[in-house]
């Protein structure tokens, strides 16, 4: 196949912004489909926020935006006009997916809902993604990814009890729904192949941030009693979390499975006989006295270096690891090296722009990720070449703050 | 039929990657875990069934294999191996987890596989992918919580870094390789000859992509500012039932904040201009902050969601598990569900598969037994059933 862009050949118009609907359609393009934002002067997504790194504004720039349109093309479409939304369906005629993240409705209400759609073209994918779904008490509620985590069950078994429930420190459901996205879209583009028919997808990001917690769910609803706050621990571990080492907030996670990693660490600690303790003998034993376990193991990491700690105990067979900040990943991971990615832009060829590489590894692809458009950088191609709209019109429109 | 009728998936995979393939078989692909004898790891997991241990009664392994078959192949044996080829052979997709090398060890790497299937799509999910310094480590969900970045901006300021509930590295890592075999089965049919390939998912990498709002990397090189614990996560606020309640005021929205936390009786010399000015847009001001939980402190949970929602704020409850199961809205969305399952006698809790988008419902089948389709699969592929290498497995323990 081919590997440098499987998805060739699908286009898809992506009415999508701020970040989760925009990573998925990142993927897509990533991966080869042709994707067009649909952007507005008129309806600001991230790139009101984007500032150079020297204070200046820098609406081509901001990072968040870089890494979540890589590789798209962007047009300036305003859907307040009559006109405009004219314009989408035309656009919408030639794709085979329409994407949106709006609220539940919206594309409705600007006339672009599925019955349109699929008069003006009937093997049209159309994904909906919003926060709660497209039905149900919930649906036209406002949401943002951290508040999708909090509500799917996520936050009240992550930390440490009697903490606020404040989950992931992430806006969670805005990296896991692009995934959700492109394994439905491609899905219905399937069915679509073989019926000819497209379809409406509605997903809802809480649903599907639930059924991220399947297990947890299903333990609970057999035996009603709701699970515990996790705080670093595991049923299937001991010891397991994160152990302090040299430095301020510096720590190694340390992750042991069975009887003979425990073993190793034992040896590696330099107290073999802790292996023989009674108290320690298998992993109930260590369960039992985990508290215990955890004291030891904090008196030996202390004073230690992270990245030389989790070195010693890979080489002595049990997962562990450095807990790595930003600098950590940027700089001091040799691993991680190879995920990130610079990109300018022709509007700043000054700013650097580190960008985020997927982690899909086709075998033979190591082609750079490419960066995201400017502002409206393809206009001229989608309005022109490919919508075939007279210079003079596009003109007129764009004087009239249509194509804007 | 499905959107992936027709679709044979050989799983492999052990914690990392399980979720993966029951995405797929989900959507309709005949998933077929193949396991050791003595049954796949996700087996030995605990927690259990009425905490009894038991390798059919691993909630990890009930949940997550769910809409699978399950043959035995002993892949130690030369036989087994055998049995595997002739697997591979006849299938569209195969994920695994073993540490690499591991599968070229016993002749069943891509390279190996795909000459005997050259449309075959083979995923490898590692901890830190097939190549580079650390592609020997070993993982676990926490180490790739620790090494991605997840962990250090998860918590709170005085905590130790949290690794979340419900192994989320994995997570992300099962999610990629589901979306990874969509793009490639698409790009195999796009390919007159419908070649496969090798993908290769670092879950490294993969939970990294879900900390790249939070800490994104241009914090470091434009400004060398490292994003500290919680992250994102300073809004959420405890009312005074002791309910928590996430909220967030965008800029349009202030003046109506305004208005509420007067009705409500929190005074503050802050006036809309002034909160503008000094936020530049983010509200998650110390200022808005306070404002937020005094006002949270002094309403009960439901009665601040009703008022949110009614000035259309950016707002959810936090819940736990026994808030899911009364909230009326995943109540009338089908959420949760029952399903039976005979060998233990129990019905068991689902909830709805997260790509269950489509016209036709997705329905759960039990987990299987340890071997079950063993036969069957080995019958339906012509595969002789002394390959396997291993005696059958089966019967509920």
């Amino acid at each position: 196949m081919n590997v440098h862009a499987p998805l060739k050949g699908i286009r898809v118009a992506d009415f999508c912004w701020v970040l989760a609907g925009p990573f998925g359609t990142r993927i897509l393009s990533n991966f080869g489909a042709e994707v067009i934002k649909i952007e507005s002067n008129a309806h600001h997504g991230l790139r009101r926020r984007g500032v150079r790194p020297d204070g200046e504004p820098g609406p081509n720039v901001d990072p968040l935006f870089n890494d979540a349109n890589t590789g798209k093309l962007s047009v300036t479409l305003n859907l307040r006009t009559e006109e405009g939304r004219e314009i989408a369906k035309k656009l919408i005629a030639k794709s085979d997916v329409v994407t949106n993240n709006f609220r539940a409705g919206a594309m409705e209400r600007m006339g672009l809902g599925y019955d349109v759609l699929r008069e003006i073209n009937p093997g049209v994918v159309l994904l909906h993604l919003p926060g709660c779904g497209h039905v149900g008490p919930w649906a036209r509620v406002p949401t943002l990814g951290n508040m999708v985590m909090a509500a799917s069950g996520i936050s009240a078994i992550t930390g440490f009890e009697g903490r606020p429930p404040s989950g992931m420190g992430v806006a969670y459901p805005d990296f896991t729904s692009p995934h959700v996205m492109v394994t439905t879209i491609l899905a219905a583009l399937m069915e679509r192949d073989r019926t000819g028919e497209g379809q409406e997808l509605n997903l809802s990001q809480l649903s599907s941030s639930i059924s991220l917690v399947g297990p947890e769910w299903m333990r609970y609803a057999s035996n009603g009693e709701p699970p515990p706050r996790r705080a670093n621990r595991d049923p299937n571990h001991c010891p397991h979390g994160v152990y302090p080492t040299r430095g301020d907030d510096q720590w190694c996670a340390i992750a042991v499975r069975d009887d003979n990693e425990w073993a190793a660490l034992c040896g590696a600690m330099g107290r073999p006989d802790f292996s023989k303790d009674a108290r320690f003998a298998d992993m109930a034993a260590r369960k039992a006295n985990e508290d215990k376990i955890d004291g030891l193991v904090t008196d030996w990491t202390r004073g230690q270096d992270k990245w030389e700690l989790a070195e010693l105990l890979q080489g002595e067979g049990i997962a562990a690891a450095a807990v790595e900040d930003l600098q950590d990943t940027l700089l001091l991971d040799p691993h991680m090296q190879t995920h990130y990615e610079h990109v300018q832009q022709p509007s700043d060829q000054d700013v650097d722009i580190v960008i985020d590489r997927d982690p899909m590894r086709f075998a033979g692809n190591d082609s750079p990720t490419p960066r995201a458009p400017m502002m409206g950088e393809h206009n001229g191609y989608v309005f022109g070449d490919l919508l075939e709209m007279p210079k003079a019109e596009i003109e007129r429109l764009t004087n009239e703050g249509v194509i804007a | 039929m499905r959107p992936l009728t027709g679709i044979r998936v050989l799983d492999l995979a052990d914690e990392p990657a399980v979720f993966a393939a029951r995405i797929l078989a989900d959507l309709g692909a005949d998933v077929i875990r193949v396991e050791p004898p003595s049954g796949g790891r996700v087996r030995s997991l605990a927690p259990f069934l009425n905490d009894e241990p038991g390798a059919e009664r691993s909630f990890y392994h009930l949940y997550h294999n769910a809409n699978k078959r399950s043959v035995v192949v002993d892949v130690f044996s030369k036989t087994g191996r055998e049995a595997l080829k002739q697997l591979a052979a006849q299938s569209d997709v195969l994920i695994e987890t073993e540490q690499p090398g591991g599968m070229a060890g016993m002749g069943l790497a891509y390279e190996d596989l795909s000459k005997l299937n050259a449309g075959l799509i083979y995923v490898s999910v590692t901890p830190h992918g097939q190549e580079g310094p650390w592609r020997n480590r070993k993982g676990s969900d926490l180490t790739a919580a620790a090494s991605s970045g997840l962990m250090f901006v998860a918590g709170q300021t005085y905590d130790p870094p949290t690794v979340a509930g419900g192994d989320q590295s994995y997570k992300m890592a099962s999610l990629a390789a589901a979306s990874s075999v969509m793009i490639a089965l698409w790009g195999r049919g796009s390919d007159p000859d419908g070649v496969g390939t090798h993908i290769s998912v670092s879950v490294q990498e993969a939970a990294s992509m879900a900390v790249c709002q939070t800490s994104n990397a241009n914090h470091f090189t434009w400004r060398g500012e490292i994003p500290q614990r919680p992250g994102m996560t300073r809004g959420v606020f405890e009312c005074a039932d002791g309910g928590w309640v996430t909220l967030n005021v965008n800029p349009r929205k202030v003046a109506d904040f305004l208005s509420w936390i007067a009705e409500e009786g929190v005074e503050t010399d802050l006036t809309e201009d002034s909160i503008l000015i000094n936020t530049r847009g983010t509200l998650l001001s110390p200022d808005m902050l306070d404002l937020s939980a005094q006002l949270a402190a002094r309403l009960n949970r439901d009665e601040f969601m009703e008022k949110a929602w009614a000035y259309d704020m950016m707002s959810l409850p936090v819940m736990d598990f026994p808030d899911l199961a009364e909230c009326e809205h995943l109540r009338v969305t089908d959420q949760f569900f029952e399903v039976w399952n005979d060998p233990l006698s129990a019905s068991l809790g689902f909830c709805r598969s997260p790509v269950d988008v489509f016209a036709e419902p997705i329905s759960v089948t039990r987990a299987p037994l340890l071997g079950e389709h063993t036969e069957e699969v080995f019958g339906e592929l012509g595969i002789v059933a002394s390959a396997t290498g291993a005696a059958h497995g089966g019967g509920a323990s």
